[in-house]
């Protein structure tokens, strides 16, 4: 969430009401179009996956939340609320699926920057103003544009097979 | 990916770019496509992890392990 590893973050975990459960993760002093290390210092990070029956999720030191999935291979379904410094016992935000006794089975996670805004704008003008990013005219917070995210994979596999079929007509 | 002959795992990484949909274009958001499916005819239990970290190190951003039996 930042370049600097001694910046503090804190974060969330909820479910939409389109049933998308996420982790969002932000600096906890957004720094509006600042940059450190090449990653920018602004903005919620969210972590997303489709809140089936069978889905855990956990936060906590990475130790804790990737020796969970080791041990029982599920998650605790807890959150950690200290919320520190990014190198602080390392804070992982973990989702877990069971596929159950399966031949075949599959997971789809979505990772996504939710900045309200993206650019500074001068044109014509000496001074710069911050402008809002598109997403915010369609969706009013970055839960809700996640909340929607779930219809993209399915618009992908529909053009996909369009263009499969103009390239090789059968 | 492959656990031994009994299970393999495909994982896909992709940003979409949709040029005819502003509205789905103007999301930041990329996505991960965990696929396994059995080599050996059998059914396996299988569960999945992922997780992302609050900050780089070691180079690594996410996460991604299976369980399977």
């Amino acid at each position: 969430m930042s370049g600097d590893r001694n910046a503090v973050a804190i974060w969330d975990y909820a479910v939409t009401e389109k049933n998308v459960a996420y982790h969002r993760v932000a600096r906890k002093d957004q720094l509006l179009f600042s940059e450190n290390a090449d990653q920018g210092e602004w903005g919620d990070w969210y972590w997303a996956t489709d809140n089936t029956k069978d889905l855990t999720y956990q936060s906590g030191p990475d130790t804790d939340v990737r020796g969970a999935f080791e041990k029982d291979g599920k998650l605790a379904n807890s959150k950690d609320s200290n919320f520190r410094a990014i190198s602080n016992k390392w804070p992982v935000f973990g989702l877990s699926h069971d596929l159950g006794s399966v031949e075949s089975g599959s997971a789809l996670f979505t990772i996504g920057l939710a900045q309200n805004h993206a650019v500074q704008y001068a044109g014509s003008s000496k001074t710069t103003h911050p402008v809002t990013s598109l997403w915010t005219s369609y969706w009013s917070n970055g839960s809700h544009a996640v909340s929607n995210r779930c219809g993209l994979v399915a618009y992908l596999a529909l053009q996909a097979n369009m263009d499969i079929a103009r390239i090789f007509p059968s | 990916m492959h656990v031994e002959n009994s299970v393999q795992m495909n994982i896909t990484f992709l940003s979409p770019i949709t040029p005819d949909d502003l509205r789905r274009q103007s999301l930041i958001f990329s996505y991960l496509h965990v696929d396994i499916s059995s080599l050996d005819g059998k059914e396996h239990d299988v569960q999945l992890y992922a997780d992302i970290s609050a900050g780089m190190y070691s180079r690594n951003f996410i996460g991604i392990c299976a369980h399977i039996d």
